[in-house]
């Protein structure tokens, strides 16, 4: 088993992305022997209403008969009316199996900006444990040095995180496309305390220069890596290179494969 | 995953590759005033990576990102350059720094690295845009000497001005029009930034290559690079990103052939016999 934390299907505005369909990607997700991915639209990143991109890809879902398994995760503005009500019918009528929170898209709340540490991101991240999901937010779909001018820029913080998850030890949270050991102190204490925080691997190369795997194991531990490519952005070689060439046992690959992370996502 | 990857890494393990982009570094790199000697664990790591992922040539330069790099600094840069060839001279091979701002000194430099060390080019950073006047008596040094010239290179959307001095696809278009004998290699299209710009900018200077170093991994970059300039105008590199090096090329949607000439670099080929010393 390999899952794949980190793909996304739907349209990007900023740059032409090619194959972001379920269709398009199970080819080549299962050529890496990726067998299952989790996936959030990014239409919803740009919607007013979330919920509309992610009718799209419950749609998508119902016509997809590929050979790699995808986990929908549905993407949640709880700045926006009856988000609550929209958590709860994504998991329990629509089966999306998680959630995608996006503040750097999302960033109103009557007009302020909104980050994970406002009341609103925490009781989303409360709710999602009370049903069962975890969260999943991403870094740089894009490297900051290209974004677009019309893009916000604004990431997570380690602190903001940290407030986040102070809001429940229930949820799982699934982190990408930062290096784990610059979220500062809280992170660092968070992590050694609880185990359903995750970072996934997209970002981590073994091999000489700053050595960011190393550092990332030695700040967090291999129990808190997961795999992930951020696909169709980011070309899947480069995570799947840095894995195969890390450090670690094949136990400790095997885990960050798929079972660090397969339990908490039903599988 | 692991064995689809090594089985993958054939297309590396079978054929020449060159990567034409990376560094060693010294022992106080961020000195300005005395950069040190080679770090040599870091160079080993170097040759070890190359090792791993079947690299049959590593072109290296140590540079500095001083705006205001002296004589005696880009010297002693050069000489760990000179260093890390002697430790590894079947797969070490030398870029030459220098600041064109140096004048006189720095083509004495250029010389001195290539006549009398067999460094294959030489490799600025961004003290100089790439069309500035300064560098004019510098590429006409190269073209007398028919070495590259590799240059840092970018097109920030954030963060302009921290490099001020960055050379965009715009600054290699106008010195290769002027200097079309010269040979200029437009560093790591996919090294941050928007390569899009920097590609379209040099599509019609055949004397302006690009490599395909850096952490970016952007699917259709590499693919863009060989669409609009052509495979034999990409050249492969790492430039300190070694897994997005190795993996973004073999994610690549290109044909095995494409794939084969970037890792070769067949139109620089020459550049590497002349180096060998």
């Amino acid at each position: 088993m390999l899952i794949d934390v980190s793909t996304y299907v739907g349209h990007w505005p900023f740059r032409k992305v090619d194959g972001a369909t379920l269709n398009e990607m199970a080819p080549v997700l299962a050529k890496h022997k990726v067998t299952h991915a989790i996936v959030a639209n990014v239409n919803a990143f740009f919607y007013k209403d979330a919920m509309e991109g992610n009718m799209e890809l419950y749609e998508e879902m119902k016509n997809y008969k590929g050979e790699v398994e995808f986990l929908p995760f549905a993407v949640i503005n709880p700045s926006y009316i009856n988000w609550r009500e929209d958590m709860v019918k994504c998991v329990k009528e629509l089966g999306f199996k998680g959630f995608e929170f996006t503040p750097a898209y999302h960033k109103y709340v009557g007009g302020n900006v909104c980050t994970l540490s406002d009341p609103c991101y925490k009781e989303a991240f409360k709710l999602a444990g009370e049903l069962g999901v975890p969260v999943r937010i991403e870094n740089e779909l894009e490297n900051y040095r290209q974004r677009h001018w019309m893009e916000s820029g604004m990431s997570p913080t380690g602190d903001q995180m940290a407030d986040m998850l102070a809001a429940s030890d229930k949820t799982t949270l699934i982190i990408g496309g930062y290096f784990p050991e610059r979220l500062g102190a809280r992170m660092a204490e968070i992590v050694k305390t609880r185990k359903n925080v995750f970072f996934n691997t997209r970002r981590l190369d073994p091999f000489y220069d700053a050595c960011y795997w190393q550092a990332a194991v030695n700040a967090v531990g291999c129990e808190h890596l997961v795999f992930g490519t951020n696909y169709p952005f980011t070309h899947i070689g480069p995570a799947a290179v840095a894995l195969t060439f890390s450090p670690q046992t094949e136990d400790e690959k095997k885990a960050i494969m798929s079972e660090n992370i397969r339990g908490y996502l039903g599988l | 995953m692991q064995q689809y990857i090594k089985e993958q890494l054939k297309l590396f393990y079978d054929n020449p590759v060159v990567n034409w982009h990376e560094h060693v570094w010294t022992t106080d790199m961020w000195n300005n005033t005395d950069p040190g000697t080679l770090d040599t664990v870091r160079c080993d790591g170097l040759v070890e990576f190359a090792n791993t992922c079947g690299i049959d040539k590593l072109i290296c330069s140590v540079v500095s990102v001083n705006p205001h790099c002296t004589p005696k600094e880009q010297e002693m840069r050069n000489n760990a350059t000179i260093e890390a060839m002697e430790r590894h001279p079947d797969t070490i091979m030398g870029m030459a720094f220098v600041n064109p701002g140096n004048g006189k000194h720095t083509l004495k430099e250029v010389e001195r690295c290539v006549r009398e060390y067999g460094f294959v080019g030489i490799k600025m950073y961004h003290q100089y845009f790439m069309d500035d006047p300064v560098q004019y008596d510098l590429v006409e040094k190269c073209i007398e000497l028919d070495v590259p010239i590799l240059m840092h290179a970018g097109k920030l959307v954030v963060g302009p001005e921290t490099q001020p001095r960055l050379s965009g696809g715009e600054h290699f278009a106008n010195i290769a029009r002027r200097y079309p004998e010269a040979n200029f290699i437009m560093a790591h299209v996919t090294g941050g930034g928007d390569w899009a710009w920097q590609l379209k900018g040099v599509i019609d200077c055949p004397n302006v290559v690009t490599d395909i170093s850096g952490s970016v991994s952007d699917t259709r970059a590499v693919e863009e690079s060989v669409r609009l300039l052509g495979a034999e105008r990409v050249l492969w590199g790492t430039d300190g990103s070694a897994s997005a090096g190795v993996g973004k090329l073999l994610s690549a949607n290109l044909t095995d052939e494409e794939k084969k000439i970037i890792l070769a670099g067949p139109k620089y080929e020459r550049f590497l016999k002349k180096g060998v010393k």
